[in-house]
């Protein structure tokens, strides 16, 4: 789809949807939202329905970066603390290495 | 019409081509780079409640060059000097000591280690080669840490590497001509010239003994247990255990219980250890006590007709035979008889126990100035002296010397199934019979060298000085003093007490069954022929997998102990009973071996509930579960050649796309269409 050949109120539909969508537990949403609507939101020659979409456009974004920083900050906590844990580091792995702690 | 029998000649060509492509001598290019070294046996991991022992190594196999370790320099080479680590040291049995190993792991240079056997033909130049600790099965027995007196130094030669934890792979090699193989290899290509080192490219061999468990024994059992689609996938680990044998010479009804010091047992441990898989002759460690054990239940199934009349007057009931298997790893069997005393699960406790008689390390050397000696060890409290008179008195009868270790002696009891019952009743009235009187006389203590050459057997000889002679004697004279016992009280009887003598036959062949060949004549004649050709392999093995060993000592304990039931003359008459009577059909006779019973020898510390792994009260060893062990080795060239390859082969990929492209853009010029060929 070609963002920039479609009516304006297609676009607010389009961009509200997905950040709607994203909360679903969705933050890949969020990013695609962010990242796709960037241009429309603060590059091209101002129109009505821009600035509810770049309201949509930031919020998405803010989303997906708070997503992004609390999957990797869990991940470094899990893989230098697994072996530390025992067994509810087992319990949460789904994988567990053979012949190594 | 001339082109279709081109077309079909083109294709008959093919055809017949391809055909000859599959017919002729078509290989793996694998094959041609790598030989496998057969004759292996891997060092493997064991865990515990709190640790893990053994080697492994890493899931696509350890590389590293050869290098053979025979002296100082060659030592330091792959330490310090050699240019192109990792290594993979070769040595033999003398340089596989625990500082070297240590230096090894320490170094971070060297990937693994293959031992060979002694060099030359002369197999006596080795004085001692034990990799279990000075003090076996510390923390199990009677001394550890809480008592008064401390485990002594029973096993000088130990170098404590069984216990230990190494992160590369170990193998033996005990073949010669793959021992060659690897030799050859590196004196062809390895060995520095003139103290500087070879140019590549140089033999290397790449080691594979990836092992699944790891940290210890709660961890490993709680990651088998993992849920998985494919049963049995996520087991990393097994309790090792099998079976003990009890047997009794006299019946014993269900509802009666023994008295108080009412029950004889006769003891002796019957499972091996070693570093490496399935290499544990065990001769001396436990195959001479089991073989003499084996003997004496054999002198006593003769005469039980005579001792029954003096047992019923007797204080004494009944003699149990008792064949522990697992002792090597933490008492596992012993320790599992005597739980089951505690929870009434045995046919008797310890307080019924009135003498304790074990057979330790029993192979002993005489000459013709003077018998062999056997020592018997007491534990302090027991009150043994009519035993032990008893024992030197029959013991002179049969040609071996009975001593009695004193309690000036230091060293205490010596590590024995003993002292397992010990712990729960302290007074028990035990004696354990050993050819060594303070430190071990056997300096290949549960290693791979314990063989029946160390202990001097040769099979067929009878002559008064062999260990067949002396393990005989040292039977008879155990034999008759338990008759005496048993009689001692009996009155109104005008006849002698029965006698018996030395069966050197009987302890001969056993000796040669269970350490030279499986294929001999009273195994054979226990369950057919098979197709041994070695002995049975004497470690105690995983709880799952069946035990060879223990499985055809308890069919030659039925032979010795069971009793021959006349009026069953057919085969499947017996196996019809063998439910409800306990007969089983052997030697082409029907046996009563009701008196006859194995139990689990697997450690209480896997039944009891919510079992401290950290407790040290049980045993906790498993067994690392591992898929391949493999040993191969390889003309290794130099890092830049490989990379070279690589390069090359990615430029030929390129060049070969670019040539394709080429040559499709110009393809009608060079292969001319139908309709030109045809206007030819």
């Amino acid at each position: 789809m070609n963002l920039s050949k479609q009516k304006n109120e297609r676009k607010l539909f389009l961009c509200q949807r997905y950040f709607y969508a994203g909360f679903a537990f969705l933050p890949f949403v969020w990013a695609i939202n962010a990242v796709w609507f960037y241009k429309e939101a603060f590059m091209t020659p101002p129109f009505a329905e821009q600035q509810d979409i770049k309201k949509y456009v930031i919020r998405s974004g803010l989303g997906a970066i708070l997503w992004a920083t609390a999957l990797i900050a869990w991940n470094i906590v899990f893989q230098t603390n697994r072996v530390a844990w025992g067994e509810t580091g087992d319990d949460l792995s789904f994988v567990i290495p053979q012949g190594r702690p | 019409m001339g082109w279709k029998k081109v077309q079909y000649y083109q294709n008959v060509i093919a055809v017949l081509f391809s055909i000859c492509l599959h017919l002729s001598w078509a290989d793996r290019t694998f094959t041609k780079v790598y030989e496998p070294v057969s004759s292996t046996a891997a060092c493997f991991k064991r865990l515990n409640g709190t640790h893990e022992i053994g080697c492994t190594s890493s899931s696509r196999g350890d590389v590293g060059v050869l290098h053979l370790v025979e002296d100082e320099a060659s030592l330091q080479w792959v330490l310090k000097e050699g240019p192109h680590s990792p290594y993979i040291v070769l040595l033999y049995p003398e340089y596989f000591t625990r500082e070297h190993i240590l230096q090894f792991q320490d170094s971070g240079r060297v990937n693994g280690v293959l031992m060979l056997k002694e060099k030359g033909n002369n197999s006596t130049s080795l004085t001692s080669f034990s990799t279990e600790s000075s003090c076996p099965n510390q923390g199990f027995g009677i001394y550890n840490t809480s008592s008064s007196k401390q485990c002594q130094k029973w096993n000088a030669p130990g170098n404590h590497l069984l216990l230990e934890n190494l992160d590369f792979p170990i193998f033996f090699i005990y073949n010669d001509t793959e021992s060659q193989k690897l030799l050859n290899c590196f004196e062809t290509f390895n060995r520095p010239i003139n103290g500087s080192a070879r140019e590549w490219p140089l033999c290397a061999s790449q080691l594979r003994s990836f092992m699944l468990a790891a940290i210890n024994t709660p961890t490993c059992l709680r990651r088998s247990s993992v849920f998985s689609m494919n049963p049995g996938a996520s087991r990393v680990c097994d309790p090792l255990g099998d079976q003990n044998i009890v047997a009794s010479l006299f019946p014993k009804n269900a509802s009666e219980t023994y008295e108080n010091n009412s029950v004889i047992v006769i003891a002796a441990r019957m499972d091996g250890a070693s570093l490496f898989d399935d290499i544990n002759p065990s001769a001396d460690s436990s195959i001479s006590g089991l073989v003499s054990l084996l003997s004496i239940m054999k002198h006593l199934g003769n005469v039980r007709e005579e001792l029954r009349n003096g047992q019923t007057q007797s204080a004494l009931k009944n003699v149990y035979f008792m064949l522990f298997n697992g002792e090597a790893f933490g008492y596992i069997g012993s320790s599992r008889i005597v739980y089951d005393m505690t929870q009434a699960n045995f046919p008797f406790n310890l307080t019924s126990i009135r003498y304790f008689i074990e057979l330790n390390q029993v192979s002993a050397s005489s000459n013709s100035n003077k018998n062999a000696t056997y020592f018997i060890h007491q534990s302090e409290l027991s009150q043994s002296k009519e035993l032990t008179d008893l024992l030197q008195k029959t013991g002179l009868d049969s040609n071996v010397n009975m001593s009695v270790v004193t309690s000036k002696n230091e060293m205490g009891l010596p590590p024995s199934s003993l002292q397992t019952f010990l712990r729960e009743k302290a007074d028990l009235t035990g004696v354990v019979i050993t050819n060594h009187e303070e430190e071990y006389r056997n300096k290949f203590y549960n290693g791979i060298f314990d063989d029946k050459e160390k202990i001097g057997f040769v099979y067929g000889d009878k002559s008064v000085f062999s260990v067949q002679q002396n393990i005989a004697g040292l039977s008879a004279a155990v034999a008759n003093s338990v008759i005496e016992l048993l009689l001692a009280s009996a009155t109104g009887s005008s006849a002698p007490p029965p006698q018996v003598s030395p069966d050197l036959g009987t302890v001969d062949e056993l000796l040669h069954c269970y350490l030279e060949s499986a294929n001999c004549s009273i195994f054979r004649e226990l369950h057919g022929q098979n197709q041994m050709t070695k002995a049975y392999a004497t470690y105690v093995g995983i709880t799952r997998a069946p035990n060879s060993m223990s499985q055809v000592t308890s069919l030659v304990v039925s032979s010795y102990l069971g009793s021959i039931v006349e009026n069953i003359t057919k085969e499947d008459e017996c196996w019809k009973l063998q439910k409800d009577k306990g007969y089983y059909w052997m030697n082409g006779s029907c046996y009563d071996t009701i008196l006859i019973n194995t139990t689990e020898a697997k450690s209480p510390a896997f039944l009891v509930d919510n079992y401290d792994w950290a407790s040290g009260k049980y045993s906790t060893w498993t067994e690392s579960v591992w898929q391949t062990l493999s040993v191969r080795i390889f003309i290794k060239p130099s890092l830049l050649h490989e990379i070279l390859t690589l390069v090359s082969g990615v430029v030929m990929l390129v060049v070969s796309f670019v040539v394709v492209a080429k040559v499709n853009e110009k393809a009608e010029l060079i292969f001319p269409t139908r309709a030109d060929a045809l206007v030819c």
